[in-house]
């Protein structure tokens, strides 16, 4: 279950730039997962949704490019 | 919406590029300058539960003369049987409890180091979670990383766990005593770790008999 560590990281992040830009509600999120990162995407789908649960992201779009390697990388966000 | 006519307003995309580990890097970061600075050597130990992690530091720390001053961080989910194992060996040992958490985090690890005098140590262990997917990801400011695997857990566990031996530095085959009762394949278990670890080191070893644990020592110096 390190998937809800990483999720609860990504919320952070996500709605601090939230703050960031003044907007009100985050409507995708896309990351960038490494194909050896030892990461579940399903795992991540399901951390994902307990960890938005009542945020401004709560209805966020979650888009996972996977990619070769071990990034675990947040690479960009919509802001509504 | 635009204070105007109530519409929504233009979606926003912004370019973020920034690691999901991050507040754990900068947290390892932290405590890697910290270690560099007392000139400590510091170990992260890991396997899965059950391959002796704890035994074959009980075996270090029963040798004499006792060649250094170890101190012993134990992260389990509970009980702290572990710490009290090593205590019973003259350690300085503290134990971490993870709660629900899979892995131990820097913070997490920051905070149990103020339970200990870092410069009165000559290298500090950490005993990870007995769990070969989390604690891979999880960077504590270490200068080498242990993985530890036993005869008998299955010659193809490097194929199935890549991502935790291929950030080993030096994987230890422990139980060896029991590899031919336990029909263990040596040769396919280091064929298999090859493809994922090429470049870590690897020693056999015995927590029962002792066998391995001179060339431990020196490795972890």
């Amino acid at each position: 279950m390190h998937e809800l560590s990483l999720m609860l990281e990504l919320r952070q992040q996500a709605l601090a730039q939230l703050a960031l830009h003044n907007r009100r509600r985050v409507v995708a999120i896309t990351l960038r997962i490494g194909l050896a990162a030892g990461v579940d995407a399903d795992a991540l789908a399901l951390a994902f949704a307990c960890a938005m649960d009542g945020t401004p992201a709560a209805t966020a779009l979650l888009t996972i490019e996977p990619v070769a390697g071990r990034d675990l990388v947040l690479a960009a966000l919509e802001l509504g | 919406m635009c204070g105007r006519c109530g519409c929504e307003p233009e979606p926003l995309t912004v370019q973020v590029e920034t690691s999901l580990l991050q507040r754990n890097a900068a947290a390892a970061a932290a405590l890697r300058q910290r270690f560099t600075a007392l000139g400590l050597p510091v170990i992260n130990w890991l396997s899965a539960p059950g391959s002796g992690k704890t035994a074959l530091l009980e075996q270090l720390a029963a040798l004499h003369p006792q060649p250094w001053r170890l101190g012993v961080v134990v992260a389990d989910l509970a009980t702290d049987n572990d710490a009290r194992r090593l205590q019973q060996h003259g350690l300085q040992a503290v134990q971490v409890s993870t709660g629900t958490l899979c892995h131990l985090p820097a913070a997490l690890l920051e905070r149990a180091l103020q339970r200990f005098d870092l410069s009165a140590l000559d290298l500090l262990l950490i005993e990870n979670v007995g769990n070969l997917v989390c604690p891979a990801l999880f960077d504590l400011g270490e200068s080498l990383r242990v993985v530890v695997l036993a005869a008998g857990e299955g010659e193809d566990k490097p194929i199935k766990y890549p991502a935790v031996f291929a950030s080993a530095d030096l994987v230890v085959i422990n139980k060896i005593d029991l590899a031919a009762a336990l029909d263990f394949d040596l040769e396919l278990t280091l064929r298999h770790l090859r493809q994922v670890a090429p470049r870590a080191r690897v020693l056999l070893t015995s927590a029962r008999s002792g066998d391995g644990i001179e060339r431990l020592l020196v490795a972890l110096r």
